[in-house]
């Protein structure tokens, strides 16, 4: 197939206030960390060059606002989403409670297509705080959780000390992008008019 | 007894909070001590901030003679009642990340004067309790207030009777609203540009209008803005009242108008989002000046707010680059 438009990953990351969303995006993207983010309001986003195996793909990185209230603007973030970052505060359980809720309403106002093979990533960010004395939520706790879901990968971060954050959204674009791939089967690049109308969704055979 | 004392508490805390106020506050707004401050129609540039701080003041004067909000002893009465941990941990989460580059609010000091204002407020106003948005209002009105209680009488003024509360109601249906009549607004040529590219008004306008530009422009941008809303301009019948509290809207409509040309050349959508909402609030500030001065004129276009049509300066300002005509429009 001749020169195809650039694969543009759309990767959005939700979760509790103040737990690092915006820390993590900036460390990955632009290789720092800083203490003086301001409260996210609304949305923002990032873009990064990502290689995923032999492919060269741009990344999308939407960051949200944390507080409840503001899912009911999701609609317009999700739309499009091929991963979907859930992150939690190892050090507040609260925030890894309300997990199962970010994901619900995700799938709800994201509505994909397949919403039982939609990648999620599960971070547990801030592991730094105190050398891990005010861990919260164990590591096999929330990896029980995300075995549950459908074994949703987990990555114990630190966007402050940059731990796992670059393997993390490795995974994350790996997944987005099999997602991405997956998604664009249904759609036909080209049109043969003598052809039966072909059914809209085919099934992959991968995994 | 018991009343007394929380009254005396609280003029003892103003005081304090007026050295504090004047010393660290004010002068660190932008680094600068003038501003250019809208009265009505009337641009006045580099005047001292305590115009601003005057300004304001007598606004909430005003309205404090005629009991329409609050007096310094209901905030410090407010002060010693109990919020909810929930609200309260909210709050806390964001006013250590308001303003982070300003010397006072990023403060110890100034984070805890956010902290009280708001506090008091969703205490007033469990309907609401805390919005996020409402810290940026909050650290912009104790920047040129001398204390918190003024900084609360001025969030009451706005949000009860400027009509703001209504965009921090916990489903979020006015701000939605405003979204879509900003979409409306706007030159139909531009707005079919930014739609057939996804740049929908939600992607760049919900922190602008919900932090009254605060979070995104310089502090100068959005205290004129405030400085319209403070003295609610034709403000005086209620469906005025009402028009006069969209002004944010009008506002946006006015900065993504003036960037029509820029916008119609571009193609792609992070292009446009990135635009609007990073390069646009770092133009320098005649720029961004000029900008407001038309914005608040399509404001009044619309029949919202009023401002901008006659500049004064004061005597030798002319050399600061605010010197031509043509930096102030006449009213339509």
């Amino acid at each position: 197939m001749a020169s195809r438009k650039r694969t543009l990953l759309k990767v959005i990351i939700l979760g509790d206030s103040g737990v690092g969303k915006t820390s993590l995006m900036n460390q990955y993207v632009n290789k720092k960390f800083s203490s003086q983010y301001k409260a996210t309001i609304g949305a923002d986003f990032l873009t990064k060059e990502v290689q995923v195996d032999d492919r060269l793909v741009t990344m999308q990185i939407w960051d949200t606002a944390g507080q409840e209230r503001f899912q009911s603007l999701g609609v317009a973030f999700y739309r499009g989403a091929d991963c979907c970052v859930l992150v939690y505060d190892v050090n507040s359980s609260k925030t890894f409670d309300n997990l199962e809720n970010w994901r619900d309403e995700f799938l709800i106002q994201a509505s994909p297509s397949d919403p039982d093979n939609f990648p999620f990533v599960v971070l547990g960010n801030k592991v730094d705080v105190e050398g891990g004395k005010a861990r919260q939520v164990s590591e096999k706790k929330a990896k029980q959780w995300c075995g549950a879901k459908g074994g949703i990968p987990h990555f114990d971060t630190s966007a402050k000390e940059d731990l796992n954050v670059d393997d993390a959204f490795q995974t994350i674009a790996r997944n987005a992008l099999k997602n991405e791939s997956e998604e664009e089967l249904y759609i036909p690049e080209t049109v043969d008019v003598n052809a039966q109308a072909a059914p809209r969704r085919a099934q992959s055979s991968c995994c | 007894m018991a009343g007394r004392l929380v009254e005396l508490a609280g003029w003892l805390a103003t005081q304090v909070f007026d050295v504090v106020g004047s010393v660290a506050g004010v002068q660190g707004a932008d680094g600068g001590t003038t501003v250019d401050l809208q009265v009505g129609k009337t641009v006045f540039f580099d005047v001292p901030v305590k115009m601003r701080t005057e300004l304001w003041l007598s606004q909430l004067h005003r309205k404090a003679s005629d009991g329409t909000t609050p007096s310094a002893g209901e905030y410090y009465d407010l002060l010693f009642e109990k919020l909810s941990p929930d609200v309260l941990a909210e709050i806390d989460k964001d006013t250590h990340r308001t303003f982070p580059g300003h010397t006072w609010l990023s403060s110890p000091t100034g984070q805890k004067a956010m902290l009280n204002v708001l506090r008091a407020y969703a205490l007033s106003d469990p309907e609401i309790g805390y919005t996020q948005g409402m810290n940026f209002l909050v650290g912009l009105l104790l920047t040129y207030l001398p204390s918190e209680a003024d900084a609360y009488a001025a969030l009451s003024l706005l949000m009860r009777q400027r009509g703001l509360r209504e965009m921090y109601l916990p489903d979020m249906s006015l701000l939605q609203i405003r979204l879509w009549q900003l979409s409306k607004l706007l030159p139909p040529r531009l707005a079919a540009h930014l739609e057939a590219h996804a740049a929908l008004p939600v992607l760049y306008a919900s922190s602008w209008l919900l932090t009254c530009f605060a979070a995104d422009f310089p502090l100068h941008f959005a205290a004129r803005v405030v400085d319209v809303l403070m003295t609610g301009q034709g403000a005086a019948s209620p469906m005025l009242k009402a028009r006069a509290a969209a002004l944010q809207l009008p506002v946006a409509v006015g900065i993504v108008s003036h960037c029509e040309a820029a916008l119609l050349k571009m193609g792609d959508f992070e292009d446009i989002v990135n635009y609007l909402r990073q390069e646009v609030p770092q133009w320098s500030k005649p720029v961004l000046h000029d900008l407001l001065t038309d914005a608040l004129r399509w404001a009044g276009g619309l029949g919202v707010g009023r401002a901008g049509s006659q500049c004064h300066r004061p005597m030798g300002v002319a050399a600061t680059g605010f010197s031509q005509a043509g930096r102030c429009w006449p009213w339509p």
